[in-house]
């Protein structure tokens, strides 16, 4: 979504326009949720911050200033909220770490434990509602292959290239605004956007 | 055979999402029946930077002469028992507090008396004595009025805290341009000059910091990204670049400037670096480097046939290649200095 397009979207949003929230919603929805997966690590978490995010676009559509650059905008708030989560589930946390409760609650599943669940993952992708291999299985088949493959290359990434990566390649935000957002020199950004490009190489992937 | 790494993260991004729009569509209507609690959130951020101290109490009794003013006499309805609910939450605060405010009132209390009997001229024991009969009653009344302070003080942060979040990101975001402004800046100043000093930067930073409109910030910022490329190597050495990453270099003798292969392209370069696409192998007294190259640099040495810099002695910024680590060449040159 262009800059003029997401300022018009906020200004629908001013005037209490719900069919705008969901222009941005379907445009960033799937960004904006993967981004704060990636800190918070955490599906659940992720999946009620991630609400709580639009809700807050909403509700502060009046403070929204055009011209400052929409994606920085909308990182900082999702990054600020998720941050924020963070800090409120950090006694929980601690609960949780002294009286751990045999995986119950956490969410974060290896690729591997996902595939065996199905949960939306490779097997999920395989089968269909009736426990079948559907027609189109090639195509599905070599798309769950490509989820575990790019799960497991996500997996090497060390905090913040996860959230670099997400930017540059998801958001195609510049170096300056990615640093804009994490609140690190661009230099840092650089360095460790390359890092990163070079464990994923490692896995495969073309640049 | 690698595959788009940039194509296949978005179609997972993208293949990855849960339906959330019921649950934004659910939050957003009750964010509309309950508008008064907006409006309580917002005058206690308005009391709260007016550095008023409030009590529930009062700012019920706002929300309801707003809501009746309003005309919105079922809000009150619906605004009351949130509120109420609110307090069961903030009642634990309060509680979890009261053990470490009583004590510490118990103290000074105990305290205190002991210096009004000693400034009285009485002897040790009598103020002692008067000392232990203040104390006794103290834990009850300390804690009951560290009881109601920390009620409030509860009620007061979870005010400013809540419109404080409200409010957070969109400064925050304004912040942050701000900052923006002054790294894009400090990478102005140091990707022009390349040598540029730390004195130099932090004026540049001062300059860029005048910059208060958000365009102009993004412009910088897009300007900073446009020279980031050529400008790569000079902020390593500003910023955070290793010093045991510096070769130095006594005596240089070129021995060959190429340009990579096509196997070696693969192997080297990334998204971020095109224009390092020339070897250098030069000769140091016993030891033989090679070094990736820019366009530029690789003609200047190929036109002279020395290093790319004034005489043979100068330092070398290297920098490692991911997945190499170990083999030769092991590193890649990012710059030279004298």
């Amino acid at each position: 979504m262009e800059d003029n397009r997401f300022d018009l979207c906020m200004e629908r949003l001013k005037a209490g326009d719900k069919d705008a929230l969901r222009e941005i919603y379907t445009a960033y929805g799937p960004y904006i949720f993967h981004f704060i997966l990636g800190i918070l690590k955490s599906r659940e978490d992720a999946e009620d911050v991630t609400s709580e995010f639009f809700i807050r676009l909403w509700k502060s559509a009046e403070k929204y200033k055009p011209g400052g650059g929409h994606k920085t905008y909308i990182t900082t708030i999702a990054r600020n909220m998720a941050i924020d989560h963070l800090r409120s589930r950090g006694k929980e946390s601690l609960i949780e770490d002294i009286f751990p409760q045999n995986g119950e609650g956490s969410d974060v599943y290896t690729t591997e434990e996902r595939i065996v669940a199905g949960e939306g993952g490779a097997v999920g992708m395989l089968n269909d509602a009736d426990g079948g291999v559907p027609e189109d299985a090639d195509v599905t088949a070599e798309s769950a292959v490509q989820k575990v493959a790019m799960e497991e290359a996500l997996s090497k990434l060390k905090p913040p290239e996860p959230q670099i990566i997400h930017m540059k390649f998801a958001l195609d935000m510049t170096f300056a605004e990615i640093a804009q957002v994490l609140m690190i020199p661009l230099g840092t950004v650089t360095w460790k956007y390359r890092e990163a490009i070079g464990k994923l190489r490692r896995c495969g992937y073309a640049f | 055979m690698p595959s788009d790494f940039e194509k296949e993260y978005k179609e997972y991004i993208e293949s990855d999402m849960p339906d959330l729009w019921g649950r934004i569509e659910a939050g957003i209507a009750k964010e509309q029946a309950g508008g008064s609690k907006t409006r309580e959130s917002e005058i206690g951020f308005t009391k709260a930077q007016a550095g008023g101290r409030k009590t529930r109490e009062s700012e019920i009794g706002l929300t309801k002469a707003q809501a009746v003013g309003n005309g919105e006499e079922n809000t009150i309805t619906s605004a009351v028992p949130e509120i109420q609910k609110d307090r069961v939450v903030r009642w634990p605060f309060a509680v979890r507090r009261i053990g470490q405010i009583a004590a510490v009132a118990a103290i000074g209390l105990v305290s205190l008396g002991a210096v009004m009997m000693f400034s009285r001229g009485k002897n040790l024991s009598t103020a002692k004595n008067a000392a232990s009969e203040a104390a006794a009653p103290a834990p009850m009344e300390a804690a009951e009025s560290a009881s109601e302070a920390a009620y409030e003080d509860a009620a007061d942060s979870w005010d400013m805290a809540e419109a404080a979040a409200d409010y957070a990101a969109p400064e925050e975001a304004e912040a942050s341009r701000n900052d923006a402004a002054e790294t894009s800046g400090m990478a102005d100043a140091t990707y022009d000059t390349g040598t540029a000093t730390a004195a130099e930067s932090e004026e540049a930073a001062e300059y860029a910091a005048e910059y208060s409109d958000a365009e102009d910030d993004m412009k910088d910022a897009a300007e900073a990204e446009k020279n980031e490329k050529t400008a790569r190597g000079s902020l390593m050495i500003g910023e955070d670049y290793d010093p045991d990453r510096i070769l130095m270099v006594e005596k240089a003798e070129l021995l060959s400037v190429r340009e990579l292969s096509e196997e070696e392209e693969e192997d080297f370069r990334d998204a971020s670096d095109k224009e390092y696409r020339y070897i250098l192998e030069f000769r140091d007294n016993d030891r033989t480097i090679r070094c990736l190259l820019s366009e530029e640099n690789a003609e200047k040495a190929e036109s002279t046939g020395r290093l790319p810099v004034a005489g043979d002695a100068c330092r070398i910024f290297l920098m490692e290649i991911p997945g190499i680590e170990g083999s030769d060449p092991s590193f890649e040159l990012i710059g030279f200095g004298e």
